[in-house]
């Protein structure tokens, strides 16, 4: 899709740098998923969802471009092409969340959707110090059980998000940790799910320029993983046993549930068709054996998302070999373009 | 009566022997499909996945001189298609070297050949950054002389012009011994000629087609959604355009061709096969549908060879033999006569 102009509906300050906006447009997306919003003459940058319907995102000023976002005003227009990447996909109904930073935002989003379906969801929210803290009050409100960690002790327990789970990690082990943060919190997270055999899911950051999977540019780890499309969010430790690099044998990649963008046939297995609200299935085998529901994409209210339309593929026509059993055609032949 | 089709059989098309390989200047590729220039080129893990997934060639990214690329939005999905003004982002050739031959040692174990590609703003430096990327190890060397994505300074007037490619052509041919791809652009008045003049050169290959010149406006700002304003259009939109050059190459030249643009089926590559293409290369289709794209698009091909008792040798370039079919051409119909209504 090309970017699709928005209003701001309404700005709220989370901190001295940091502002939620909430736009005049929504999108089926999942937890984890982000946009890239335009601001046409000046740059195109990766922002996660902070909601989908409408669309809103916390956003903290650091450089030119979230800059010129922090002097928009409601009512003025920003660009947004999305959703994208591959969201959570939650295992079990015992869940700890953490969001360091501005990753929050995408903390927020599971969290309420986790507690939709009853599950137990703790979440931890790390910062400096107390002033940075984001989303607290949201996060409390959205029935998480709420720890927060400051490296001043000015809030919550003194030190980092890892003091406060790595001993629950053996004492009250979650089926599954999801994270979103500065990297060096992830990496931190990682180390110390490994030894306790619990499944992370962590979300990760590079530089974007396309977005969908092509240009390379967001290339993560050494083994071939493009946050855009095979993240932002990855397993840990890697699903494949064995073999680093990622699967390519599992139909269409997932391109986004967005308006204008297809629902291609791997996206099944981590969202429900958009339009049907009520689909949960298919489910995932829990770290501890029982099943869950994975999340489902909700639906926009405001912008459904038209029915894939499958172009016709160029068949008969082609040959003068008179047996002519068309040329095959692959899924992915017009079904999930935009 | 059409003849009875091939007996039909589940078995995957590759284990009962249809032979995919084709030959480009003595370079050998398990299969015809060819990952393009600056679609996951950029980092050897990438390409090697590529390779894994499918590809019978890997082509990196373009370099030549260090260019940080523009800013974005450098990328885009259209309808039909992809907008691209990456601009050549590249880490300069001598480190593009560095990442050829790291690519290379990853992708040789495979049996799936490495393809450089260069670009650069003059003639000589043509030459230069070829002789940087020679020591590299890649099999062939690809010569962009056609991407629309940079000022005037750079590629464009190259592959527009019979002298001017030709001279490139020439430059890089005296530095490195590697066999050439030329690259060439779409939007010329006869595609064929620019192919003449860059073999007569020295290319022992020609790759049709790099993107063609776009432009998409923002409705509401009215300003150019790119941030270079312009860019590459690629992707089904590009299609019937690169049938077109490779015809016309194909009638020009007889050299092996990368027929490229638009392919994200069978059925295509079928296409640019009869139009006279040895290989062909796919791109923008990675974006819908992941590097898993190469084994299908692969195994389809196999599977319609088998079905229709063709080769890929038999295919290369049908479209230039019409069919003589046993019954006389129908003749053109006769338009009925409308009578003048009376004045
Ligand atoms: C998947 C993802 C989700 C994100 N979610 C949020 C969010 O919810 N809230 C938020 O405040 N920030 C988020 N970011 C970070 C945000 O993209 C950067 O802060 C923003 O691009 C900075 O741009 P700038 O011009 O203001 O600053 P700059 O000075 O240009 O950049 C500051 C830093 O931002 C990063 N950055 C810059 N450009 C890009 C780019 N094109 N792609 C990726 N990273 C870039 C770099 O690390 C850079 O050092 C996210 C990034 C990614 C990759
Ligand atoms: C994002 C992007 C980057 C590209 N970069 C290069 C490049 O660096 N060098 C080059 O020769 N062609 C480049 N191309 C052109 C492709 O190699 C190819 O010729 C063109 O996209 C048509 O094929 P397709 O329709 O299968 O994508 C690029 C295309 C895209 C979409
Ligand atoms: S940003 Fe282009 S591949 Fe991820």
């Amino acid at each position: 899709m090309r970017p699709q102009p928005a209003r701001i509906l309404s700005i709220e300050q989370e901190n001295a740098r940091t502002r939620t906006y909430t736009l005049d447009a929504s999108t089926p997306a999942a937890p984890g998923q982000f946009a890239m919003l335009w601001l046409p003459g000046l740059d195109e940058k990766p922002f996660s969802l902070l909601d989908h319907a409408p669309l809103r995102f916390t956003i903290a000023a650091v450089g030119p471009f979230t800059r010129a976002l922090a002097r928009l005003a409601p009512g003025d227009t920003v660009w947004w092409r999305g959703p994208f990447g591959r969201p959570f996909r939650p295992i079990g109904t015992d869940h700890v969340l953490v969001g360091g930073g501005y990753g929050v935002a995408p903390m927020l989003l599971l969290a309420r959707r986790l507690r939709a379906e009853g599950h137990r969801v703790r979440s931890v929210i790390g910062a400096r110090n107390a002033e940075e803290l984001l989303l607290v009050d949201a996060t409390r409100a959205a029935g998480a059980e709420l720890h927060l960690s400051t490296d001043d002790g000015s809030a919550g327990t003194r030190g980092r998000v890892t003091d406060v789970v790595t001993p629950w990690l053996n004492q009250d082990p979650p089926d599954t940790l999801y994270a979103c943060g500065p990297h060096p919190m992830l990496a931190a997270l990682a180390a110390a799910c490994a030894p306790a055999g619990i499944p992370a899911q962590l979300s990760w950051e590079a530089y974007m320029r396309c977005g969908i999977g092509i240009c390379g540019s967001c290339e993560h780890d050494g083994h071939g993983h493009l946050l855009c499309a095979d993240g932002p969010v990855l397993d840990h430790p890697p699903s494949l046993a064995g073999d680093p690099l990622p699967p390519d044998d599992h139909g269409p990649r997932i391109v986004g549930v967005g308006v204008g963008v297809g629902v291609g046939a791997g996206a099944a297995t981590e969202f429900s068709t958009p339009g049907n609200p009520t689909t949960t299935s298919p489910v995932t085998p829990s770290a501890k054996g029982t099943t869950t529901p994975t999340i489902a994409a909700t639906p926009a209210t405001t912008a459904p998302t038209p029915a894939t339309t499958a172009t016709p593929t160029p068949t008969s026509t082609s040959t003068p070999t008179p047996t002519s059993t068309p040329p095959p055609s692959s899924p992915a032949d017009g079904a999930h373009r935009p | 009566m059409p003849p009875a089709a091939p007996p039909r059989d589940d078995t995957p098309a590759p284990d009962r022997g249809v032979d995919l390989s084709v030959e480009i200047a003595g370079v050998r590729l398990p299969n015809p499909l060819v990952l393009a220039s600056g679609i996951l080129g950029t980092h050897a893990s990438l390409m090697e996945r590529t390779a894994r997934a499918g590809a019978g060639a890997i082509t990196a990214k373009s370099a030549g001189p260090v260019r940080t690329g523009h800013n974005n939005p450098s990328c885009f999905a259209i309808e039909g298609g992809l907008l691209n003004a990456i601009g050549l982002a590249n880490p300069g050739a001598a480190a593009e070297a560095e990442l050829l031959a790291e690519t290379q040692a990853r992708l040789r174990p495979l049996g799936v050949p490495l393809i450089a590609s260069i670009f650069a703003g003059t003639v000589e430096e043509f030459g230069r950054m070829a002789a940087l990327i020679a020591p590299s190890g890649a099999d062939l060397l690809e010569v962009n002389i056609s991407c629309p994505n940079v000022a005037d300074d750079y590629g464009e007037p190259f592959a527009a012009s019979c002298p001017t490619a030709a001279a490139v052509t020439a430059a890089v041919r005296a530095e490195v011994d590697m066999p050439l791809v030329l690259k060439l652009a779409p939007n010329v008045p006869n595609i064929g000629r620019i192919a003449q003049a860059v073999v007569d050169a020295g290319a022992a290959a020609i790759c049709a087609v790099n993107t063609m010149p776009g432009m998409v406006i923002d409705p509401t700002s009215g300003q150019p959604v790119l941030d270079n304003r312009s860019g590459g259009l690629s992707g089904d939109a590009l299609r019937p355009v690169a049938v077109h050059a490779v015809y016309q190459v194909r009638a020009a030249v007889d050299v092996p061709i990368i027929g490229t643009g638009g392919v994200s089926t069978a059925a295509h590559a079928l296409e640019l096969l009869s139009a006279g293409a040895t290989a062909v290369g796919i791109g923008s289709a990675v974006y819908a549908a992941g590097p898993g794209l190469f084994a299908q698009v692969r195994d389809q091909l196999a599977a319609w060879l088998l079905e229709h008792d063709l080769t890929l040798d038999a295919v290369r370039g049908r479209a230039h033999s019409r069919p003589t079919p046993n019954e006389p051409p129908t003749p053109a119909p006769v338009p009925h006569h409308v009578p003048e209504p009376a004045a």
